[in-house]
């Protein structure tokens, strides 16, 4: 497959449409038709090689278990016999034979309930299938409209055969795939995979397709492939019709093959006269050169962030050194926390969030993935994954979706032989630290020397200087007078010498002074002109800011200062927490109201005439007490019930950080295990129960949704737990509720008793299915609780 | 296409209560975001191959067993089946408020409940228009989990839309639409008034123990 190095390469036109003329009925699944009739699936394959395509994919879009059960070893070994056959008697030319693969059919999570391995299993049974006698010369992977599916796909591809991998993805008129990716971020997150070349199929006419191609042919440094539909699909006589005849199809593609295009073809709507007129459009064309990108590109599922043009600000909250409160959550294993920075930064304008979860006696390499998937839940940012520990960086690196930061390596051997690997296979930017086994060097020229060796021991491992950025590390000035020049002066040295992009934690060069901001901000506009690309700063801050925004000023890079207006025209300020209105009133009356804002302040009033266990028995629980029967009388609303109970929230977490200095916590007055089950992702409902329990004094362990029936018996039975809520919204998923009920049963778990609610259920459904107890509403699992304890 | 309120509040629990002004703000918060979402897709196909049996009706050659389906579509000489969503983007949002502002996920919840039912009004009366020359009208839109017409029927529907492929939706193994806020459906054509007695909560076997009812 060489070939496609040096020429332009023509794939087939639909296999679907083919199908449709041929007599598929719809819900029919194409792939079976590779036995029941082989022929006609021959045929097609067999006019579009004599349309003159250099490859013909095979009919196994759609193949995998799911869809296929015992019927996907024969059928893709069918698919892939029929189209070696026609390949092989078509002569004329080499043809090629492309193993096809198309979406799952499933959304993977959280959107969905398929697991990422899951996933790259499936896919892989295909590919090894398809590709175990030998009569595949690659794999395309199309139509993806889901860039974390496509990761899956192409992994599996690559880990289980050497063939040459090909992804093409579909976009909408808006540039973005499904699920919300860009172009770009395609571009980022397949090429760190190793693909051969990326591009876009389906969902788009030719004409429609020109942008995306465009944005495609800006980022991408292997050959692109397009495979339009041929055009818009318009409804006539109920049909879906495709009105782009073959000359006009041609004449695009065409187009597309001067400006960069390298393997085209056609998909829905396309036919045989399509793929001949391309083929007939395009002779005498010379494939246009490749060029090799230079961007650093880093890449969320929807977000690509080039760094190197103005600063790239990386947030820096999520991680515990120096931070109690998350510290304390980590080992509680409570992300809640965690994951409020991650929204917090992102709202402050932070582009890229590091996360940092490195805690001596906690599993890092679980609590790094695990908040790396909740992270994602919450922000669309791509992220920074920082970690000393090798094996939780290459399993975060291979669950994240996108393309990631990483975080980091140094001039020590055996750190870049444990970690360059991971980053080659998975992708990714990684951090370059100017340290090794000697220390820190003290001189730029010194740390210039190590940034250089990472950059050649990188190349070693195929890892482009592109995806390589230098920290030539901060290091505290108050200890040693120069720290703060050299650092800097090493960070425009390296960026001269070494061509590559750079990071640098500000923070550290103030550490030990009063008014670090001042230092730090300071520090941060002397590192942007000194050429840092990239600082990992606090977002929250207002110093570090302002200094970025005035440094975009005064570099010229704000186009006419717009964002540093926008900042600052304002007279009146920054936009700061607005003042608490004092006549809100008492602790009492602000629950009842549930004005979350000033919980904090009025616990704080009340803390200096009472204890905090007598607020909470006299303020707080009568106040949510209040509410709760305001509600359950239809005086007052969910909305308001959920903002009491935030404001009870606030306020003990203001309890509970005086109760630890006087040292007289409140014990809980129960445990209570939560979750959503198997097959059923819906949560809210959950968490409202949550809050509410936790209001009244439980402590509650929320196994969160789509949790497996072993799962709640094993940690029911570890932490003997006496009170299991179950939730679930769907009559299907009704059944997991059943059958983890009777796991626990069969478990001996005798002292644990079940309550159970969501919207599908009744008192009568609840006694058939085993349940102790129904819950109306979240009031109502409040009650059973207090009279279970 | 702007947001109905009075159907969000309807979703929250509100009947036709007055919301206080916090709430009120998020509703608008809320309104706001959904507008802008750039995932909100549909897709429709017809079908004029119905066959009548006394299990149910086929459409498309896809059988399902259900006669309030069968009695939905009794008369009429085509169906529409539609898929809509919101799409992942949708999702993301309550994710996102779940874990970061409780009650904006929830106003977020019922808003999103609200907006993909419009969303499926407007293809309705677009539908309505462009089948009254020829002197047909559609019948209400009849999804999966109504009366006796299965859950399990979802991935049969989605398949005669090619919902997966045109519109990302797809239904998990317990079939739960992904993303969530979807809605799949069939519609009849049929020629003079619709049969089937009236809409919604009218014929709904829920709608006495229901707190979502609309009167």
């Amino acid at each position: 497959m060489d070939a496609i190095r040096s020429r332009l390469l023509f794939f087939d036109g639909a296999m679907g449409t083919q199908l449709q003329e041929a007599g598929i009925a719809p819900g029919e699944l194409p792939e079976l038709w590779n036995l029941e009739r082989p022929e006609a699936v021959r045929t097609i394959h067999e006019r579009y090689l004599a349309a003159g395509c250099d490859l013909v994919t095979t009919n196994t879009f759609g193949a995998n278990r799911l869809k296929l059960g015992e019927r996907l070893a024969p059928a893709v070994e069918a698919a892939v016999s029929l189209a070696r056959a026609a390949a092989d008697a078509a002569g004329g030319k080499p043809r090629f034979v492309a193993l096809d693969l198309g979406p799952s059919g499933r959304l993977l999570e959280p959107l969905g309930t398929m697991a990422f391995e899951e996933a790259v299993a499936l896919f892989a049974e295909t590919v090894r299938i398809g590709t175990a006698a030998g009569q595949c010369d690659c794999v395309l992977i199309e139509t993806m409209g889901d860039l974390y599916e496509a990761k899956a796909a192409v992994l599996a591809a690559k880990e289980t055969c050497d063939l040459p991998v090909f992804c093409t993805m579909t976009f909408d008129e808006n540039g973005k795939t499904l699920t919300g990716g860009s172009a770009a971020a395609a571009v980022a997150v397949l090429e760190g995979l190793g693909v051969d070349c990326v591009g876009l199929n389906c969902g788009l006419g030719p004409a429609q397709a020109a942008d995306v191609f465009a944005e495609l042919r800006t980022f991408a440094s292997v050959p692109i492939m397009i495979q339009p539909n041929a055009g818009m699909p318009a409804v006539r006589d109920g049909k879906t019709v495709y009105g782009v005849q073959p000359a006009e199809f041609a004449a695009h593609m065409a187009d597309f093959a001067r400006t960069g295009a390298r393997m085209l073809g056609g998909c829905c709507g396309t036919t045989p006269a399509h793929i001949a007129a391309l083929v007939r459009a395009c002779e005498g064309i010379a494939p246009a050169p490749l060029t090799r990108k230079e961007d650093t590109l880093v890449a969320s599922y929807a977000k690509c962030v080039s760094i190197g043009g103005a600063p790239v600000l990386i947030g820096e909250r999520i991680n515990p050194t120096g931070k109690k409160a998350l510290k304390e959550a980590l080992r509680a294993d409570d992300l809640g926390l965690i994951l409020r920075e991650a929204a917090l930064q992102d709202d402050r304008g932070a582009q890229i969030l590091d996360v940092n979860v490195g805690l001596p006696g906690i599993d890092e390499t679980a609590m790094l993935t695990r908040a790396v998937r909740e992270i994602q839940s919450v922000t669309d940012l791509p992220l920074q994954l920082d970690s000393a520990d090798a094996g939780a960086l290459a399993a975060a690196m291979r669950i994240y979706n996108g393309k990631p930061m990483v975080n980091s390596v140094n001039g020590k051997a055996e750190v870049m032989r444990a970690v360059f690997p991971h980053v080659k296979k998975y992708g990714g930017v990684v951090v370059g630290l100017c340290l090794d086994e000697g220390g820190i060097p003290e001189t730029p020229e010194g740390r210039l020397a190590i940034a250089r060796r990472i950059v050649e021991t990188a190349a070693q491992y195929g890892i482009a200087r592109k995806d390589i950025v230098i920290d030539a590390l901060t290091l505290t000035v108050s200890a040693e007078a120069r720290e703060a020049f050299r650092t800097l002066d090493a960070l425009s040295l390296i960026k001269r010498e070494l061509g590559v992009k750079t990071v640098l934690g500000v923070s550290n060069v103030s550490f030990g002074l009063p008014r670090r901001e001042f230092v730090n901000a300071s520090f941060l506009t002397l590192a942007l002109r000194a050429g840092l690309d990239a600082p990992i700063l606090d977002p929250c801050s207002e110093e570090m800011l302002r200094a970025v925004r005035t440094f975009g000023v005064l570099s010229g890079t704000d186009a006419q200062c717009a964002v540093y207006i926008g900042a600052y025209a304002d007279a009146a300020g920054p936009a700061a927490a607005p003042s608490p209105q004092p006549a809100a009133g008492t602790l009492y009356e602000i629950v009842v109201k549930g004005m979350r804002e000033l919980a904090a302040p009025a616990a704080e009033e009340e803390l200096k005439t009472k204890a905090p266990l007598e607020i909470i028995e006299t303020v707080l629980i009568p106040a949510l007490d209040a509410v709760g029967q305001g509600y359950e009388s239809g005086r007052l609303f969910l909305p308001q019930l959920i903002m009491s109970a935030e404001t009870v929230k606030n306020a003990f977490a203001v309890l509970r950080e005086h109760m630890k200095g006087s040292g007289a916590a409140a014990a809980p007055q129960g445990r209570i295990l939560l979750a959503t089950v198997k097959g059923d992702i819906h949560d809210i409902g959950k968490n409202i129960v949550k809050v509410l329990l936790e209001n009244y004094g439980f402590e509650v362990i929320d196994l969160g949704r789509d949790v497996p029936p072993q799962a709640i018996v094993e940690t029911a039975r570890r932490e003997g737990i006496r009170l299991v809520g179950l939730s679930a919204l769907m009559t299907t998923t009704v059944a997991s509720m059943q059958e983890t009920i009777e796991a626990l049963r069969a478990a001996g778990l005798t002292q644990c008793c079940v309550v159970v609610g969501g919207a599908v259920l009744t008192q009568d459904y609840a006694e058939r299915i085993g349940a102790d107890f129904y819950a109306r509403d979240a009031m109502e699992t409040v009650r059973i609780a207090k009279r279970l304890f | 296409m702007q947001l109905d309120r009075a159907e969000t509040l309807r979703y929250l629990g509100y009947g036709t209560h007055a919301p206080d002004e916090r709430t009120d703000a998020l509703i608008a918060e809320c309104a706001k975001e959904l507008e802008a979402l750039p995932t909100v897709r549909h897709v429709e196909r017809s079908f004029s191959d119905l066959v009548w049996s006394p299990e149910g009706v086929s459409v498309g050659g896809a059988s399902f067993a259900s006669r309030r389906l069968a009695e939905t579509l009794s008369g009429c000489g085509q169906a529409v089946v539609l898929c809509a969503t919101l799409g992942a983007a949708a999702d993301r949002l309550r994710m996102r408020y779940i874990r970061t502002d409780l009650t904006k996920a929830a106003v977020m919840d019922a808003a999103q409940s609200a907006y993909i039912e419009q969303v499926c009004d407007a293809v309705c009366a677009d539908l309505r228009q462009r089948y009254a020359p020829q002197g047909l009208s559609p019948t209400p839109r009849f999804s999966p989990g109504y009366g006796d017409f299965a859950l399990s029927e979802q991935p049969m529907l989605l398949a005669l839309a090619n919902a997966p492929r045109r519109i990302g939706l797809t239904c998990s193994e317990t079939f739960l639409l992904t993303p969530q806020k979807s809605v799949t459906a069939i519609i009849g054509l049929t020629r003079g008034t619709p049969t089937c007695g009236g809409e919604r909560c009218a014929v709904c076997e829920h709608r006495e123990l229901c707190r979502f009812r609309r009167t």
